[in-house]
């Protein structure tokens, strides 16, 4: 089952895209031998299992990644220099550091592993909290986002405790979790796009946690008076879905309307109940002859990347190719196509993306801009868009691993290159203190645009 | 124009000579087919029977996937395969007998054409593992990667061809190899079939290991009814409303 998404705490690392070498021959033998391991102290209750989760991990990537070159890096090299490193690692933190570095020599995205004990680090405050109140994973109800080089509040949930504290839209985060706010970043060097997505995610990890508990913040508000508070995680409100070896989800899902435009907005790529949401929402739009219908995809992180094609299917009234995914062996057509009890949507339609927008909400962008069939509106996204699987590994490790290529139509590689929107929008602190949405006024604009030119007509 | 002719008849008759050396002491792929069919219980203990209904489970290896699958065939042609995973949903390919289709959420509902139709019926085909020899229009014998077994290759217009082997000594079928046909193109799979055990004078795999593209599913039989009650709604394209 190809995902095309996140897994794990630490999803996308991506980097500029490896390139694929076919004359080269394979620099790696998945039957070489181990290299002799340092002797092992017994310091953590999970060091006798880190050979066997290290090979795992190596060797799934030797058999199943789709560039049998590894885009030319020396697996075999790669495995002399991290194995002792990654057997002698005093904590299993920096085990599965080592082994995401190992994964790191492929500079690609979708390449992740972690298991047991490779906790978050926290603060004693929290921890305290954890332990004493477990339970569902939640949040306060915040999006915070590098806005002009600042960490900004760009999005507060009604309702949820941050809500309900009077954080707002415009606000600047300067500490989170009893330290400064600063982008988590791994030891490569980053496209600036990545920085922002490193800055968000890093606020997103902090700001997660077990329901109930508390993290402290630190912030500037709208009139840059300092504030302090201790944010209460808010429960999850939506039904949590299980699919295979992901962590619980629970994907937020919104449908609202600007006038007789329709916006549907949804934060992850998962088919069940979501996909269900998504093409009544479709499908009730098609209904009342909206005029214009906007898929808000910023800050969606992708999925599972078979159900572009769903959502795709109902957007057009012919076949087109969304683009093809080269596996290691094979390769599959991304087709939306009509299907016999669908009606497609064929008034306009606008994609939401910022560099939050990765992997399944790319191909699925790229593919409709490519057919002609949106526009897209917002910032460059992520280009983190290589379909991977999510394996357990021996001594309960998991490992997501790259499976395949994507290239949209025409032949662009959307990892380490995104899409480009087709009207860019520069969002400021200050549209945000007014309580407007750039991004969503661009939109809503064209469409407007598009209806009277048509009325016109 | 005699001459031509009788050359004609010459070359012919030197080709079926020729034809015929080749092949002396040799089998057939025809042949390997035939022990298959033999060994799998022929037709015997099918003739009496109207309908089948197999239950499976499915599972996606590592990746903590489970889920089910049933598959119904009738003696009239009409089947029906439905698979479900968590979250996915479920995936259906039918047929009553003319019209073959397909259900999921990835892909809608759709009449199959062309391969895709093509695949589905010889897959879902009433006793088909005992009509090779006429489903496939082609059938030669290709080399086989071990020692222990025998391989023919079999082609037919319309859709991929496909390799199967069979064990020498037991003439029961080892793996396949084929290409699945769906909107998304052609998947290289392998099916490998183990753990066979007798059933109503059927042998039968219980077991089945896919490799396809770099997913690994083990299907595994849960049971086996003979003549079921059957809803021949079920096999009909669902209405569109």
């Amino acid at each position: 089952m190809a995902c095309a998404g996140r897994a794990g705490k630490d999803p996308a690392l991506a980097a500029s895209s490896a390139t694929a070498n076919d004359t080269q021959p394979a620099p790696f033998a998945p039957t070489a031998p181990p290299p002799t391991a340092p002797e092992i102290e017994n310091r953590s209750p999970y060091a006798s299992s880190r050979g066997a989760i290290f090979d795992a991990t190596w060797t799934t990537i030797a058999e199943k990644h789709y560039d049998k070159t590894l885009g030319g890096v020396d697996w075999n090299a790669a495995r002399a220099k991290y194995r002792p490193m990654a057997l002698g690692a005093p904590d299993e933190p920096t085990f599965y550091r080592v082994l995401n570095d190992l994964l790191g020599e492929l500079k690609q995205s979708h390449l992740f592993v972690t298991g047991p004990g490779d906790e978050n680090p926290l603060d004693a405050f929290e921890k305290e909290e954890a332990s004493a109140v477990g339970g569902d994973p939640g949040d306060p109800g915040i999006v915070i986002r590098d806005i002009e080089g600042k960490a900004t509040i760009t999005r507060v949930r009604p309702g949820s405790s941050a809500a309900l504290a009077g954080l707002r839209p415009g606000f600047i985060v300067t500490h989170l979790g009893g330290r400064p706010l600063t982008a988590h970043q791994p030891r490569r060097t980053l496209r600036p796009i990545e920085h922002r997505f490193y800055l968000r995610r890093t606020a997103e990890r902090l700001l997660q946690g077990p329901a109930g508990t508390r993290i402290t913040m630190k912030y500037l508000d709208n009139a840059d008076r300092p504030g302090e508070l201790a944010l209460t995680r808010d429960a999850p409100t939506g039904q949590v879905v299980r699919f295979g070896n992901l962590p619980p989800l629970y994907p937020e899902f919104r449908v609202e309307q600007a006038g007789d435009i329709g916006i549907i907005a949804f934060d992850f790529f998962m088919m069940g109940d979501l996909l269900d949401k998504i093409t009544l929402a479709i499908d009730k739009f098609r209904s009342a002859k909206a005029p214009g219908l906007i898929l808000d995809l910023r800050g969606n992180p992708g999925g599972m990347a078979a159900m572009a094609i769903s959502i795709a299917s109902r957007l057009v009234d012919k076949k087109i190719s969304l683009g093809t995914m080269q596996f290691r062996d094979h390769e599959n057509h991304f087709v939306a196509t009509t299907s016999l009890d669908v009606k497609p949507y064929q008034g306009t339609v606008v994609i939401l993306t910022d560099e939050g927008s990765a992997s399944t909400s790319e191909i699925l962008a790229a593919g409709l801009q490519e057919a002609g069939r949106v526009s897209v509106v917002g910032g460059m996204t992520l280009g983190a868009a290589l379909p991977s699987a999510i394996e357990q590994l021996p001594g309960g490790a998991i490992l997501q691993h790259v499976i395949a290529d994507f290239r949209t139509p025409a032949g662009v590689l959307i990892e380490g290159r995104g899409v480009s929107p087709d009207r860019v929008v520069v969002e400021s602190r200050r549209s945000l203190q007014d309580g407007r949405d750039a991004v969503l006024d661009t939109a809503l604009d064209l469409i407007r645009a598009r209806k009277t030119r048509k009325a016109k007509k | 124009m005699i001459l031509r002719n009788t050359t004609k008849i010459a070359i012919a008759l030197s080709l079926l000579l020729a034809a015929g050396a080749s092949n002396a002491g040799e089998r057939t792929a025809d042949d390997i087919l035939r022990d298959y069919e033999k060994a799998s219980g022929g037709v015997e203990p099918w003739k009496k029977r109207k309908a089948i209904r197999m239950r499976q489970t499915v599972s996606v290896r590592g990746m903590n996937l489970q889920g089910s699958g049933e598959i119904i065939q009738t003696k009239t042609g009409a089947f029906r395969i439905e698979q479900e995973l968590p979250v996915v949903g479920k995936l259906i390919k039918a047929s009553n007998g003319k019209t073959i289709w397909s259900q999921d959420k990835i892909n809608g509902l759709r009449i199959l054409e062309a391969d895709e139709a093509t695949q589905a019926r010889f897959e879902s085909a009433w006793m088909a593992e005992l009509k090779l020899r006429t489903l496939y229009t082609t059938r030669k014998i290709v080399p086989a990667s071990v020692d222990s077994e025998e391989c023919v290759e079999l082609s037919t217009r319309g859709q991929p061809p496909v390799t199967r082997c069979f064990d020498r000594q037991t003439h029961l079928a080892t793996t396949i190899k084929g290409n699945s046909v769906s909107p998304q193109g052609e998947t290289p799979y392998t099916m490998k079939f183990l753990d066979y055990a007798q059933q109503d004078g059927i042998t039968m795999s219980r077991r089945q290991e896919i490799h396809a593209g770099p997913a690994v599913l083990d299907i595994r039989f849960e049971g086996v009814e003979w003549d079921p009650k059957i809803d021949p709604a079920i096999f009909k394209l669902p209405k569109v409303k």
